[in-house]
């Protein structure tokens, strides 16, 4: 049945691709790099204005266009780039690889002009996309430049606060975020529970935020996908550059395998142990490192290839008597290859893991879990004409779970060795999605995605009587673990449980005139993957878990529609969306579960569904000594989990409420100010309604303590969340272009020193036994300096 | 794992300029709920014929009285069908029976009776092994100042068990609940741990250490997770009201808050060295 449907499929795929050749036309294609660094630069528009027809390069800097015979002027242009324009003389097909000078100066920090206009034709809507100069010129806290901070200043994305890991984005959890680095999912991106993030900013060179009109290429996450790309490495020349911050420091060093055809780079980033744990014994330590690498090299006109890693450690350890270390590694291999000069294609095969581990030696514990992933990606993008451009590909990931391995850490220790199932699923997915041109006004992209999930043995499965791993106590209304009645033991690779989704994708543009245009995009996003966790933003002690026979897939549906326009000669742009997600099979937890070591997760969940929707306004300005945007975010976000049945109460009582991640309002100001070749200013303003929390609403004694009473879920909210952050960048030698050249960037994160309340909390004082608020915050005014060096 | 997110806590604030204060938050006050505080204990070498059950109503969370219960009728029946009575005294809502007669794994019903409405629970009295030996160590914990204190039993290896620890250090007015299931140390010697800096050479420390139901630990968890002291992190969870076994057999909907529970416990009063 299953694979009828992928036969079907992929006839239509190639019967697509084969019969929609022309004659007349000839190809331009080509690689677009950076002149000083061969780095490849994605995301080029290389535009003939007489036709006009226009492509952009993709993420290997490859584009490819085809137009009739004649002599054109091609401009090509970029973020960060001074743009190009190219006369030639079009008889036949011509390859030709374009290299971009960076505008401004050489170092990426005190680029000043950029061009960042909103793409108004292109039929890809609620993407954005920040480039690394951009980042690395607001202002962070303690002078860490932040790839995830930076995204949280962007309209329908915000996090549960500072010192939270992960971000939501349009009302979704965090764990709905594909991320990606060089292709490889990353499962957790915090550094510090979540007050760094895991990518060493030197080491990028492009980021994506998907955050509707999702791809096809894209799949396995609900809410949207953070595309980063690691640079390649400079095939020039050698080059260092590092920076040395408060909390921690950073080198890379890149240069020439071989000259013009292979580079490596490789980026190290390191905390300093002992630095924050003020405490008077030197035997605690907290440190986080994270290693990037990457050597690409060029075989031939039509083969490249790539290898690239991350790995990245936190390690924390409390007077040897605490050890916590996690992290990510991963690592890749890619190959590009033009079968044609209308058809690029890459493989990947990708690795990456992540691992969790906790040793408690006071108790004698120690725990050690992960999840480890192989994917084989084949993703062809076919150049049929400047009309219709074709996506296809497939798509297969293993996954591999450890839950834990519990074990005594000496021979006194009280603690048995167990090791909990590990569990096995299997992910393949084919896509095809056309990108085509219908008319000048009118572009498509439309495209539809296949995925199956198994998940599979050897793995023991409990059965419940009526297939109810949660049972639900009809006189005391509350819900209970389900008792097995049985188990089933399934062999190595036998099916346990499978599921198969179609999801469509659709995005539409129409142009009012050269400026402006209304976007529609619908896309339909499945998740197989869930993750258990009791907070509303990712902790390192998550578990992942695939869907299985009691725990379904999530599928969001999402619409979206949006207004764009350029105005005042493309110095200002404005894009206004809206939209509508819905999520089916959002899980939630009957009351008192315990996530972490817990063998049968179905006895703890419930389904349920998500719902968000909101407006969002974007409005930049690109040009000039000042630039920078004001986004406003009004959103709702609300979960539901009713009875399964008339007797059931569900969870609270089977009304709406909103989700941990609900924030009506989110407004983000951020701005750059270029006073002289010397100096230069950022500023964020960010302004947030609180985080939605259940305060108590009454108490009562029980067995001599004080217990509080709670009304219906997230009925309250924590105080509006605020904060001002300023930074200056000086650079003294400003013309300096060889040798060493450095910059100093001092900053102040908070600087009226607003106390946000990241929590708030109720308790019983110690000594008074009376009641009392708490709030926590973590950060007030945090001033920091950084220095940045390159030669 | 409150316990881990609490360790998570620590070093998450001894990183940043963290701070934390007691600040005025409006809160709304729900109608007053009955509150069931039934626990039956066993103390190992007692008759434990002595037990009192206390009856009282939910308050605004910042008030500091107790609303009391008075008028009610409390009697416990056994699995032969013996009647307990329990008596007011006074007008502090206690309710006491002084002819209780336990049993190890017997079945009891409460009853209560109040203003026309009957409240009911069926409970099953658990039993305990007894606590070995008490062990103290000094300077040590994260900080290096922390006074440990090991409450030190072995578990029974053919059942799957189910413990409260009761600590109740004489610094403090409020006693930490800590809960245990043998899960992960089926038959083994282990122990309930405690720690603070604040305890001082000659102070009282009471060790109380319950056999309880798997419900009532279920129970337990969520009650002790919501009771303040141990939360308040970023890591918070979801906060509910949690509801015990005791059914309002007369208007479903109008439950009561509480629980009967029956334990044999093992107290210890240790003096700090």
């Amino acid at each position: 049945m299953i694979s009828k449907k992928i036969i079907a499929l992929l006839s239509l795929l190639f019967s697509v691709v084969f019969s929609s050749f022309s004659q007349e036309k000839v190809t331009l294609n080509g690689v677009v790099s950076a002149a000083n660094s061969n780095e490849t630069i994605i995301g080029v528009n290389v535009a003939v204005t007489s036709i006009p027809a226009y492509t952009t390069t993709n993420e290997y800097g490859f584009y490819s266009i085809t137009i009739p015979k004649g002599n054109y002027r091609i401009t090509i242009s970029s973020i960060g780039f001074q743009t190009k324009e190219v006369t030639i003389d079009l008889i036949k097909n011509i390859n030709l690889n374009i290299s971009l000078s960076e505008s401004g100066e050489e170092l990426q920090e005190v680029i000043i002009t950029e061009k960042k206009t909103t793409n108004t034709q292109k039929a890809e809507m609620s993407v954005n996309k920040l480039s690394i100069a951009t980042i690395k010129k607001m202002p962070v806290v303690l002078g860490e430049v932040d790839v995830l901070k930076s995204i949280l200043l962007l309209p329908g994305v915000t996090n549960a606060g500072e010192g939270a890991s992960g971000f939501n984005v349009r009302g979704g959890g965090a764990d709905q975020n594909l991320i990606l680095l060089d292709e490889a999912t990353i499962f957790n991106s915090s550094h510090v529970f979540g007050f760094f993030s895991v990518f060493n900013p030197d080491a990028i060179k492009d980021l994506k935020l998907y955050k509707g009109g999702i791809p096809s290429r894209f799949g396995g996450r609900a809410s949207s996908v953070l595309d980063i790309y690691q640079k390649d490495g400079n095939s020039k020349n050698y080059h260092i550059n590092g920076g040395i911050g408060l909390i921690s420091s950073r080198l890379l060093i890149e240069g020439p395998i071989v000259k013009d055809k292979g580079s490596f780079i490789i980026a190290g980033r390191g905390s300093y142990a002992h630095l924050f744990l003020k405490l008077t014994d030197n035997k605690n330590s907290a440190y986080f490192y994270d290693l990037n690498t990457k050597l690409n090299y060029k075989l031939n006109k039509n083969n490249s290839l790539y290898v690239s890693g991350y790995f990245g450690r936190d390690v924390f350890n409390l007077e040897g008597s605490f050890t916590n270390i996690y992290g990510n590694a991963t690592s890749n291999l890619r190959w590009n290859h033009l079968f044609s000069d209308k058809l690029f294609s890459n493989l990947s095969i990708i690795y990456s893991d992540y691992y969790y581990g906790l040793q408690l030696d006071f108790v004698g514990f120690k725990y050690d879990s992960g999840i480890k992933n192989y994917n084989l990606k084949y993703d062809f993008k076919n150049y049929i004409s400047d009309k219709i451009k074709l996506n296809y590909g497939i798509n297969s990931i293993y996954y591999d779970f450890n839950p834990g391995i519990i074990s005594p850490t000496s021979t006194e220790s009280g603690i048995n060795y167990k090791q909990l199932e590990k569990k096995y699923a299997f992910e393949p997915s084919i896509y095809l999605e056309a990108e085509n041109k219908v008319t000048d006004k009118l572009e498509l992209m439309f495209g539809l995605r296949y995925s199956q999930f198994y998940r599979m043995g050897a793995s023991t499965v409990n059965l419940y009587q009526n297939n109810e791993a949660v049972t639900f106590n009809n006189d005391l209304k509350i819900y209970e673990k389900g008792i097995p009645i049985g188990t089933k033991y399934y062999n190595n690779n036998k099916v346990i449980a499978s599921f198969d989704n179609f999801e469509p994708r659709f995005s539409a543009s129409y142009s009012l005139d050269k400026n402006q245009s209304i976007k529609a995009s619908y896309n339909r996003m499945t998740q197989y993957l869930q993750l258990i966790s009791n907070t509303s933003s990712p902790t390192p002690l998550d578990v992942w878990t695939p869907s299985d026979s009691y725990i379904k897939p999530q599928i969001a549906n999402q619409v979206a529609l949006g207004y764009f326009k350029n105005f005042n000669d493309e110095a200002y742009s404005l894009e206004v969306e809206t939209f509508y997600k819905k999520v089916k099979n959002r899980i939630d937890y009957i009351d008192g579960a315990d996530l972490i070591s817990n063998e049968a997760l179905e006895q703890i969940i419930l389904n349920g569904q998500l719902r968000s929707f909101g407006l969002e306004v974007l409005l930049r300005k690109n040009t000039g000594k000042l630039n920078g945007w004001i986004a406003y975010t009004l959103s709702r976000s609300e979960q539901q989990t009713p009875g399964r049945n008339a007797n059931e109460i569900g969870i609270n009582n089977g009304n709406w409420y909103r989700s941990a991640y609900d924030k009506l309002h989110n407004v983000a100001i951020t701005g750059s100010y270029n006073w002289s070749e010397k100096w230069s200013f950022g500023a964020n303003f960010t302004l947030q309604t609180g985080q939605p929390v259940t305060y108590p609403n009454g108490q009562y004694q029980y067995q001599g303590i004080t217990v509080p009473s709670y009304g219906l879920r997230n009925g309250n909210k924590l105080p509006t969340y605020h904060h001002l952050d300023i930074s200056a960048t000086y650079t003294p030698k400003p013309l300096k272009k060889k040798g060493w050249q450095g910059e100093w960037v001092f900053s102040v994160y908070n600087l009226y020193n607003r106390q946000n309340a990241a929590s708030i909390s109720f308790r019983q004082n110690e000594t008074s036994g009376s009641n009392e608020a708490v709030r926590f915050s973590i950060f007030g005014a945090v001033p920091a300096v950084s220095y940045n060096f390159k030669f | 794992m409150k316990k881990l997110q609490l360790f998570f806590l620590i070093i998450a604030t001894a990183l940043v300029a963290s701070c934390e204060k007691v600040i005025d938050v409006d809160l709304n006050t729900m109608a007053p709920k009955l509150v069931i505080d039934a626990s039956i204990k066993w103390q190992k070498g007692t008759l434990g014929n002595e037990q009192t059950i206390n009856l009282s109503t939910t308050t605004s969370y910042y008030s500091n009285q107790i609303s009391t219960v008075s008028g009610a009728t409390i009697f416990i029946t056994d699995a032969t069908n013996n009647l307990f009575n329990f008596v007011e005294t006074g007008s502090n809502g206690s309710y006491i029976c002084t002819n209780f007669s336990p049993v190890l794994n017997g079945n009891y019903v409460l009853t209560v009776v109040l203003n026309g409405e009957t409240y009911s629970a069926t409970e099953t009295l658990k039993p305990v092994p007894p606590i070995e030996t008490i062990e103290q160590k000094d300077n040590t914990g994260f900080s290096g100042k922390d006074t440990e204190i090991k409450a030190i039993y072995t578990d029974n290896g053919t059942t799957d068990d189910y413990y409260l620890f009761k600590f109740k250090p004489s610094f403090t007015v409020i006693p930490i609940y800590f809960l245990q299931e043998d899960r992960n140390f089926q038959g083994n010697q282990i122990f309930g741990l405690y720690r603070s800096d604040e305890l001082e050479p000659g102070q009282n420390f009471d060790v109380t250490l319950s056999g309880i139901s798997k419900q009532y630990f279920n129970y337990m968890r969520i009650l002790v997770s919501i009771a303040g002291n141990s939360s308040g992190s970023p890591f918070q969870s979801p906060s509910a009201t949690v509801r015990g076994n005791i059914i309002n057999t007369t208007t479903e909907a109008n439950y009561p808050l509480g629980y009967f529970s029956l334990s044999e416990q093992d107290s210890r009063n240790y003096i700090i060295n």
